[in-house]
């Protein structure tokens, strides 16, 4: 059986991939562990410290600074999983060449698994969060089962993006090295740290398709608000992420054939 | 029967179960049609070409319409310096690279050593690697843990084995590479130019694990620049220089072109242009080969033979042999009488090599002609009789039996 | 100005960290990721070099072999500088180049051209002194085409080439090379051998590791021989190879012989019917002997024990070599009849007339067979001698052939 190309031993594959990549990021060093949940951790620790205690910002509406960081971390978490599995499905082959020139797979795998380990970050921030609304008196609730569908697509999206990614810098090796700041740039833009009413009116309208925005909406709703998210923006997200993964891996595939005098 | 004409390939052992069913064509496990394989060099401008125009760059042409089989239970000996493809061509094979145009068709689960480089972290552990690198080849949990413990006896590391590999010195990671790739009872191999790379007592360990695994059917390609490998490993050989196929045919015979070896030819005598290129012989019958000279001079010539067979992994093993001794010195055309008697070997086909020489300065042997599997002109000793399984026969006879209580 | 290399008790230790075991709480999860260990504390102690002095001057062409791990490496190591002695002396004149690691002077993603141009300015030259030569270097380098390649694209044999390549030219005053040179095919080893010379001839030093004893005799004016890290050997390459060489096959063998001889055990499927023991001997002697001659007349005798032997049996000998090779197979049946009935203690004993094996070390195995399948086993090692070997070869078998050579008659009419 095949879906998108892929078969029952490709799927094993990608879970060797993974397990790989999360042993040599997290368990290769001392520290590597820890790091992985002290770094999220400290992220969002010093955004918390900055924009509720030195900026003192507040949600429209709401009284406490806990809220508004609540409402922050929030969409916080999502991001750092996104930038965590751009940047290593971005790296996934050009910092793989050893199993690509030695070993017979479908090198999509590698981005594919990059973009994956994005997890970890995600599942580190969720847990804050969870910690932090408890805190807040919020009880837990069914309702907070609905960031799921929306976490698959996130998945989904990234990696049609991270595939294109990693196949553009085999050849052109600056990407991985822009990407940084490339990141930084839509983090300001988009609606995280402050919210969509605090844009301009004029771009209010064009940043609601902003797929960050939608993305970050669609964990925000379940967790803060109960509500399940506007059926609109998942089928708007629905649609982007199936056109991003399909257009991706045609994309790494039309240029795979080449990587060989490049890796 | 002087005049039959010889099959193409060299000879075949009398080895248990190779000679089984000698009506069928063993089928190719590994097997490519004009294979062709170009490298893309592409930078920044060159890729939204690729993208949007479709081919239209140029490359460089690693392999050229190469054709290549390779039958179960056999090794191919690909010869070529370095640049010539070898690695280019063992990796199309594996998978690794796809092909530019041509078929490949590989029917089995490929162990390839492409290089004695490790692919991978060298923060792993030994231990780690090996386990890695198994899982990553499709092995479950559990065969992973019996294999470990071989692995790590193989590779003679210690306690190493549980050390980082960035604290291994060459030869360690070389030893390590090797057991592991080798570890997996694969059918088809293809390995390039690793034999000779390590010490004389872990090359000796390389190659009685390549016996065992042959020994166990396993068919293969050896990619070397070093000769003697494939002389012990490949009854078949062929050559690629700068992408193509240039020579290809049995192993001494590809080797001795390859190394551009002249024959001897001397003046002072030769085998007879009757010599047959065939002998039949029964087994375990006296047996007396007539062998046919031409004598040009009146001094001594000196004759020798011996009957061989090829044995995968080891090479030529003589199994007969007649030291040199006088047959003639003066002018003349002789017959040389050869008498084996009740001869010791198993139905089969044998090479017979043949010696003519003369004495040189301090007591050695100058070649005057050969008929040799190193030229690829030796003659053939065809053997009949009922199939054994070992490829000697002692004259055992049961003498009979006692009651000692 | 002349070059020298001069090492007094030079000796290495090393460090060697041994693992540890994860912590109880997070082995389950830390196993699922594929992790059994942990780098650790422990530390034991490895001496890489013990002891070691020799002295080299100019001109010599000086080769180090030894086992993995004798060392061969580290004192490269340390005459190069790149790590330094725990204790003993070292003194070096003259500038020294080293190719100790493969590639790690190459630049992937440049042509093997712009590399050898690279590193000629990185060595100091100027352009112009590079392009009356680049040239030359690239007709010694002989890559074809792929010198203007990006040497990612270059196999380990290519990559060698070029790296020795731009060495040579630089005309180090004192070169080392680890090992490099075995990756090279038989042209450019000759090309090596050459060019080593040359430099030599100039007064230069090089030292090199390899394994290739071959080309070390042809590239070298001495040998060093390191074992464990000590220097056993200093002087002629021929000789000291081919001690180095059977030093290693006789250890080899050694190990095999023991293996060989001890492998298996006697077994029987019930303790009625069991093969006693197997023995062999000669017609000259009495009783059993573990050693026979080549060419007399042997016996093999096979001592049964049964209490009642009804049915389908039959006894089978094998004989096979050290190597491997099955030598002969042979049994009862085919030449004798049926085995059984038989009871009580019977001895078969069969005859090899002449013994036609050549010398070396074989096992001969006692298979007692019921209806095809085997029920016990016994087994026995000997060894064959000769009195001189043969010229040409160590034939399998010593087969007394007569060779007679008479006139042709003349032609049919």
């Amino acid at each position: 059986m095949q879906i998108l190309g892929f078969d029952r031993a490709d799927a094993r594959r990608l879970v060797n991939f993974l397990k790989m990549g999360l042993r040599d990021r997290f368990l290769g060093s001392t520290l590597g562990l820890v790091w992985a949940i002290a770094n999220p951790l400290l992220m969002m620790g010093i955004f918390t410290f900055v924009f509720a205690f030195v900026f003192r910002s507040r949600l429209p509406g709401a009284e406490t600074s806990l809220s508004f960081v609540i409402w922050l971390i929030s969409g916080y978490g999502p991001w750092l999983a996104i930038s965590d599995s751009l940047a290593t499905s971005t790296g996934a082959v050009t910092g793989n060449s050893g199993l690509v020139k030695n070993l017979a797979f479908k090198t999509e795998l590698l981005p594919i698994a990059g973009s994956l380990m994005g997890l970890v970050p995600l599942a580190v921030s969720t847990c804050y969060l969870v910690a932090l609304l408890v805190l807040s008196g919020t009880r837990p609730s069914l309702s907070w089962l609905a960031i799921l569908p929306v976490l698959v697509l996130q998945f989904v999206f990234i990696t049609g993006i991270g595939l294109c990614l990693a196949a553009v810098n085999v050849f052109v090796r600056d990407t991985a090295m822009v990407l940084p700041n490339v990141l930084m740039i839509l983090l300001f833009s988009s609606p995280i740290f402050y919210p969509l009413s605090e844009f301009p009116k004029a771009v209010q309208g064009v940043l609601q398709f902003h797929p960050f925005h939608v993305i970050a909406e669609g964990y925000r709703q379940p967790l803060l608000y109960r509500a399940w998210p506007a059926p609109w923006s998942l089928a708007y997200l629905a649609v982007l992420s199936a056109l991003a993964l399909f257009g991706g891996l045609v994309f790494f595939r039309k240029l795979k054939g080449y990587f060989d005098a490049r890796i | 029967m002087p005049g039959s004409s010889r099959t193409g390939g060299l000879l075949a052992t009398a080895v248990a179960g190779a000679a089984g069913d000698e009506g069928a064509v063993a089928r190719s496990v590994i097997e490519c049609r004009d294979l062709s394989k170009t490298f893309v060099v592409l930078d920044g401008q060159s890729i939204w070409r690729v993208i949007f125009g479709g081919d239209s760059v140029k490359g460089f042409p690693a392999l050229r319409n190469v054709t290549v089989q390779v039958r179960q239970g056999e090794f191919l000996g690909v010869l070529g310096r370095n640049g010539a493809g070898k690695s280019t061509l063992l990796r199309t094979l594996g998978g690794v690279y796809a092909p530019t145009s041509g078929t490949v068709r590989v029917a089995g689960l490929v162990s390839a050593i492409y290089e004695l480089g490790m692919a991978g972290n060298e923060l792993l552990t030994g231990h780690d690697f090996a386990s890695r690198w198994l899982s990553l080849h499709g092995t479950g949990g559990r065969q992973i843990n019996r294999l470990l413990s071989e692995i790590a006896e193989f590779a003679e590391l210690g306690a190493y084995f549980d050390n980082p590999i960035y604290t291994y010195s060459a030869g360690m990671k070389a030893r390590l590479f090797f057991s592991v790739a080798t570890s997996l009872p694969g059918q088809i191999y293809l390995i390039d130019e690793v034999l000779s790379v390590g010490d004389e007592h872990f090359q000796t360990k390389c190659w009685r694990r390549l016996r065992e695994r042959l020994a166990a059917g396993a068919s293969g390609i050896l990619a070397t620049h070093d000769w003697t490998a494939v002389l012990k490993l490949c009854r078949e050989a062929c050559v690629l220089e700068r992408g193509r196929i240039v020579d290809r045919g049995s192993s001494p015979a590809v080797v001795q072109r390859y190394l551009g070896l002249p024959q001897p030819r001397g003046d002072s005598a030769a085998f007879s242009p009757h010599l047959p290129s065939v002998y039949c012989a029964l087994t375990e019958e006296d047996t007396t080969l007539s062998i046919p000279i031409d004598v040009k001079v009146t001094s001594p010539i000196w004759f020798a033979c011996s009957v061989e067979s090829f044995r995968q992994g080891i090479g030529w093993s003589h199994l007969l042999q007649v030291e040199p001794r006088p047959v003639a010195s003066t002018p003349g055309l002789y017959d040389i009488q050869v008498a084996i008697p009740t001869l010791p070997l198993s139905p089969g086909e044998y090479s017979l090599n043949l010696f003519l020489s003369e004495r040189g300065p301090e007591g050695t042997f100058v070649s005057v002609d050969v008929r040799s599997w190193a030229y690829g002109n030796d003659v053939a000793l065809a053997v009949a009789g009922e199939p054994r399984e070992s490829v000697t026969i002692l004259p055992l006879r049961w003498r009979g039996r006692r009651s000692l209580s | 100005m002349s070059y020298r290399i001069r090492v007094e008790g030079l000796t290495k230790r090393y460090e060697l960290a041994t693992s540890r075991p994860l912590p109880r709480f997070a082995r389950p999860l830390l196993h699922l990721l594929g992790v059994r260990h942990q780098a650790a504390r422990d530390v034991d102690h490895k001496m890489a070099l013990d002891d070691v002095s020799f002295s080299v001057t100019e001109g010599e062409r000086v080769g180090i072999i030894g086992e993995n791990g004798a060392g061969k490496s580290t004192l490269l190591h340390l005459l190069a500088g790149v790590a330094a002695p725990t204790s003993g002396s070292l003194e070096v004149d003259g500038r020294v180049h080293a190719a100790l690691t493969l590639g790690l002077a190459l630049r992937e993603d440049l042509t093997g051209r712009e590399n050898l141009y690279l590193d000629a300015e990185v060595q100091g030259r100027t352009r112009t002194e590079t392009e009356g030569v680049i040239d030359r270097m690239i007709g010694f380098a002989d890559l074809g085409d792929f010198i203007d390649q990006p040497v990612r694209t270059y196999s380990s044999g290519m990559k060698a080439r070029l790296v020795f390549t731009s060495l040579v030219f630089v005309e180090p005053e004192i070169l080392l090379i680890d090992e490099m040179l075995s990756v090279g095919d038989y042209w450019f080893s000759q090309k090596a051998t050459h060019a080593v010379r040359e430099l030599c001839s100039k007064g230069r030093i090089v030292m090199l590791v390899s394994h290739n004893l071959e080309s070390m005799v042809s590239m070298c004016s001495r040998c060093l021989w390191l074992d464990g890290g000590r220097l056993v050997a200093d002087g002629d390459p021929a000789e000291i190879t081919a001690a180095y060489r059977e030093r290693v096959r006789q250890r080899d063998e050694t190990e095999t012989t023991a293996k060989f001889s001890t492998q298996g055990q006697d077994w029987a499927l019930s303790s009625a019917v069991r093969i006693k023991r197997v023995t062999v001997g000669s017609n000259g002697r009495p009783g059993p002997a573990s050693v026979l001659s080549v060419g007399e007349n042997a016996w093999i005798s096979v001592e049964l024990s049964a209490d009642q032997l009804r049915g389908d049996h039959d006894l089978r000998l094998c004989i096979e070599r050290l190597d491997g090779l099955r030598v002969t197979e042979n049994r009862w049946s085919e030449s004798s009849g049926a085995l059984s009935p038989l009871a009580g203690q019977v001895e078969m004993v069969a005859e090899v007339a002449p013994m036609i094996l050549g010398p070396g070390l074989y096992r001969v195995q006692a298979e007692l067979l019921n209806a095809g399948t085997t029920v016990a086993t016994a087994r026995t090692v000997f060894k064959v001698v000769a009195e001189r070997n043969l010229v040409g070869g160590q034939p399998v078998l010593r087969v007394p052939i007569e060779v007679s050579c008479r006139p042709r008659v003349a032609a049919e009419r």
